[in-house]
């Protein structure tokens, strides 16, 4: 692409966008993570290693490693799926226009009909509408894509590879999501200087003329081609070992593997790199360097664990925040796999108590009035959220027919009757009408309510309880509820943060908060209420939560402070609002007043061990350690 | 009725960290955007709108709904590169605003359906991000808007085309715009992985000092009271302004920069421990566009110092609770050790 110069007003060429939108960054050109190259190569060599899910902070290539991987083998194409997809698009539906001109109900294949046997990548696979999530869950495990509604009943083969890619601090997956991709892999920001600095210049060089930098890395692109060509031919003849199953097996049942998949996967996975190695078969080796590829998101409970903040950051904090694989948690399954190897490590069963911070509010979108579990519902005059797909209803507005579904469903009606004898007219009935189903996540809205006072600040207990909080505001982050803050010390309580979607505002908050003073109970659980209250009338969707983190001893007013707390607590559960209590209580002797006022208020009471979600690396850790204790035989 | 003459770009009073980041996203459309915070009454719709009268004109493909560029058939959309022949014509580079309350289907376009039904023809209707190609998107309060809405847009401008799957369409198109967007951070921020998208991120904040607080009142009632005249007193200085924005990106192309730089600028972001990757890049060629804005051929060490006050401290929040950090001060400290070290 050649550059012009210009000039405005004298009819020269303006600045000219650099990117050419149909050029993909070469694979080989991407500097480091040769981690996350190998899962993916692996995944070409062996298509039953069944895909991978690439994790990372933002600005570290996973996307562009995933479209590179796509125009680097030429028989698999990669089909992406965007994140605003409608069901329609992904399933497939009638063709409209053979329906409403030659009255043919005529099934036009999806993105799942183009995956087939291909790969199928979508990228912020952890932000995907949760509808689009279950489609694809099934055709994964099924490896058939099947629509049943509106007149059409199709099955097609669907048999993918699925490639995702994320920024773990955005929300996790859940464990039936996880579970569909073989391998987890992570993308990291490069330190070393020189290739940060060479990094740097490969994109300015791709940006400035794309066509050229590819010919740069014409021979090595065609050189990885053929290697994976010929590994995927030796392929087929490359069994695994006898050892390197056992091994396999073992692995899998001491990282608590559900299901029989953990094992399939290594083997395979095995298989796959002694192809790539151009070994003869699969040995135990090759399945020690695949195990953390395949182990790390499937371990019992690893799932379920969700990024916490535990305070200020530093290095080694940071290192803990990773979803997967931190490079200890690495090493931890890599030490497993190596004692696996010998003789004598304990049999593993359930990994030790852990706790998904997001459990302390069961069913968090369910408004208590209403009862039912179900998160998307039409909400009369709710205008906001995605549109994913459409059902038939009744429309409460203009705004919630979904157009193109009720033309459809009516051109099917009339297309199930023949060839319509008054021409063109369609006839759009009410039975064909079809309402949008928005997606919205309905978040909560969270006023924490903090004991200030000077019994808190004893024992060092407000660094726990800070933790405690700081962890649920992470999790209300990754959430999108919105957070409020009120605290209560000395003599009063004060609204400190309004309910508002910027958490940080309210970690900021927090950094600042200092213990002091007598604890005026009631007058902390009556501001609460009065903000919840306020914050009802102008959101009505929202789902109000209150959290109360105090040890519960009420000493203000002298005299009534029990009672009026009491009093206060009940008046909170009278007007039906969710809470919790967090009981920052410590010591063997518990006298139980936070207890009271939890009961006081129908909320659930949890102590700080009881939120407490052990991250990841923690977890690992604890379960290899226990692997490496003294096994006995049953 | 005439239309009321938007207020010159020239005339605003200081606030030269925005005016400076807006005109680099004219010079190489390719920085990746700028995001505006600041409380209100800052001009910053200002800026934005103003920035129209800037911006150059250039050659479009006549007919072409995306405004192809005829020189650049690499990214030519569809319909342009089945075209046997092209008539072309002179154009003018666009702000196009991005209304509120926009739907996603107004914003990443549908099928016409009125088409459909009459012909049964299943066409593209067009939608925001087709008009901004090659053009400005201007995303007033964009930290209200729908998270999912964010996402579309931010994907687009990284990947310079739009990919639609919904309801009944699939298609794709180039989309190759400068985001800019603002936002009153009271209001709650944005998410740290939709600010890193944003090239260049700038803080405003009302005229501290008295003189030009006085001088703004000034030119508003002066602009309010006679529009055409304002206008004219500014003329000579808007053209001075378009004449140096058009040789700066004339000259874009020739600005060299030595290998020692992109060590700076990888020592910098590793010293503010920044996430991932975008950082450093964008603070090469926001350099590169500070360079050529300058009338020079060379990036100098010294330039990386406005860059990465313009680029980084908006990524120097490494988790989303953490509110904010330092910021500009520790960017600036960083900077000078690195340029001081390495001498």
């Amino acid at each position: 692409m050649q550059h012009h110069a210009g000039g405005s007003g004298s009819g020269g060429q303006p600045p000219r966008f650099l990117l050419g939108w149909n050029m993909v960054y070469p694979f080989c050109a991407i500097v480091g993570q040769e981690n996350a190259k190998l899962a993916l190569l692996l995944n070409l060599i062996n298509p039953s290693v069944c895909g991978v899910l690439i994790c990372g902070e933002k600005g570290t290539a996973k996307s562009t490693l995933a479209r590179g991987l796509g125009a680097l083998d030429a028989s698999h194409c990669l089909v992406e799926l965007p994140l605003n997809a409608t069901e329609d698009r992904l399933l497939g539906s009638i063709d409209l226009e053979r329906a409403l001109f030659y009255g043919e109900s005529r099934y036009e294949g999806g993105i799942l009909a183009r995956a087939d046997g291909n790969l199928l990548y979508i990228d912020e696979v952890n932000l995907l509408s949760r509808h689009l999530v279950k489609c694809l869950i099934d055709s994964a495990a099924s490896g058939v894509g099947v629509v049943e509604r509106d007149g059409v009943s199709q099955r097609h083969a669907a048999r993918f590879a699925l490639i995702g890619s994320m920024n773990p601090e955005e929300g996790a997956l859940s464990p039936q999501f996880l579970d569909r991709f073989g391998l987890s892999v992570s993308a990291r920001a490069e330190h070393d200087v020189e290739k940060r600095a060479e990094i740097i210049r490969r994109r300015l060089l791709f940006e400035r003329d794309p066509a050229d930098f590819a010919r740069l890395y014409e021979r090595e692109t065609a050189e990885l081609r053929a290697n994976v060509a010929r590994a995927k031919a030796a392929l087929p003849c490359i069994h695994a070992a006898e050892s390197a199953l056992a091994l396999a097996a073992e692995l899998a049942h001491q990282a608590c593997c559900e299901g029989n998949r953990a094992e399939i996967l290594l083997a395979e996975a095995g298989r796959a790199l002694a192809a790539w190695e151009g070994a003869e078969a699969a040995c135990p080796e090759h399945i020690r360097r695949v195990a953390a590829f395949v182990l790390m998101h499937r371990m019992r409970g690893a799932a379920e664990i969700e990024e916490i903040s535990s305070g200020p950051s530093n290095a080694e904090e940071r290192e803990r925040l990773d979803a997967m694989p931190p490079a200890d948690a690495m090493d931890a399954v890599d030490e497993a796999a190596a004692n696996g190897h010998g003789a004598q490590s304990e049999r593993l069963d359930a990994p030790g108590e852990l706790f998904r911070i997001g459990r302390w509010l069961d069913g968090r979108a369910r408004k208590p009035e209403e009862g039912s579990g179900r998160r998307m519902r039409v909400r009369a005059g709710s205008c906001r959220g995605k549109h994913v797909f459409s059902r038939a209803g009744k429309a409460q507005s203009a705004s919630d027919i979904a157009l193109l579904a009720t033309l459809r469903a009516a051109a099917i009606r009339r297309a199930g009757r023949g060839f319509p004898e008054n021409g063109r007219t369609l006839e759009v009935r009410p039975e064909d009408i079809r309402v949008k189903v928005r997606e919205r996540r309905t978040g909560s809205s969270i006023l924490f309510v903090v004991d200030a006072s000077a019994s808190m600040g004893a024992m060092r207990r407000m660094a726990a309880v800070k933790g405690a909080i700081l962890s649920l505001l992470n999790d209300a982050y990754q959430k999108r509820d919105r957070v409020g803050l009120v605290v209560f010390k000395g003599v009063g309580a004060e609204l400190k943060l309004n309910f508002t979607r910027s958490v940080a505002f309210a970690q900021k908050q927090l950094a600042v908060l200092a213990t002091n003073g007598k604890t005026p109970l009631a007058q902390g659980l009556t501001l609460a209420r009065a903000v919840v209250a306020a914050g009802r009338l102008k959101d009505k969707e929202t789902l109000p939560v209150i959290v109360l983190v105090t040890d519960g001893r009420a000493t203000y007013p002298p005299g009534a402070a029990v009672e009026e707390a009491l009093e206060a607590a009940r008046a909170i559960a009278a007007a039906r609002i969710r809470a919790v209590v967090v009981d920052t209580e410590q010591g063997a002797f518990r006298l139980g007043f936070a207890r009271n006022i939890a009961i006081n208020m129908g909320a659930q009471a949890l102590s700080i061990e009881e939120l407490k979600a052990e991250p990841l690396a923690g977890a690992v850790r604890a379960a290899v350690a226990a692997g490496t204790r003294e096994r006995t035989y049953p | 009725m005439m239309m009321p003459q938007q207020y010159p770009f020239a005339a605003i009073v200081a606030q030269e960290d925005m005016k400076l980041a807006l005109i680099l996203n004219l010079i190489d459309p390719s920085l990746g955007g700028v995001l505006i915070r600041g409380e209100r009454g800052t001009a910053k719709s200002t800026a934005v709108r103003s920035l129209a009268q800037l911006m150059p004109r250039r050659r479009e493909i006549a007919g072409c709904r995306f405004g192809c560029d005829p020189d650049d058939e690499a990214n030519w959309c569809e319909e342009c590169k089945a075209a046997a022949a092209h008539e072309t014509r002179m154009g003018h580079m666009r702000v196009i605003e991005l209304p509120i309350g926009a739907t996603e289907d107004r914003v990443v376009g549908a099928l016409d359906i009125e088409r459909a039904l009459k012909t049964g023809e299943k066409r593209f209707e067009p939608g925001i991000l087709a008009d901004a190609n090659r053009n400005m998107l201007y995303v007033d309060e964009v930290n209200l808007l729908d998270d999912h809405l964010v996402d579309v847009l931010l994907d687009a401008a990284a990947m310079g085309v739009n990919i639609i799957e919904r309801e009944g369409v699939s298609f794709s198109h180039p989309s190759r715009f400068a985001l800019v967007g603002t936002m009153n951070p009271e209001e709650g921020d944005l998410r740290p992985q939709l600010l890193d998208r944003f090239g260049l991120v700038v803080e405003v904040c009302g005229e501290r000092d008295g003189e030009r607080r006085a001088e703004v009142v000034r030119r508003r009632l002066a602009y309010e009271s006679d529009p055409a005249a304002f206008v004219a007193r500014f003329a000579p200085e808007q053209e001075r302004l378009a004449a140096r924005i058009a040789k700066a990106s004339a000259l874009l192309p020739r600005v060299r920069v030595d290998d020692a730089l992109f060590l700076d600028a990888a020592r910098i972001a590793i010293a503010l421990e920044v996430d991932g990757h975008r950082a450093d890049i964008a603070m090469i060629k926001t350099a590169r566009a500070i360079t050529a804005y300058e009338g020079r051929e060379t990036v100098a060490r010294d330039d990386l110092r406005p860059a990465a006050r313009l680029v980084l401290p908006h990524r120097l929040r490494r988790h989303p609770l953490e509110a904010g950090g330092p910021g500009a001060d520790a960017v600036s400290a960083a900077v000078d050790s690195v340029l001081r070290e390495t001498v």
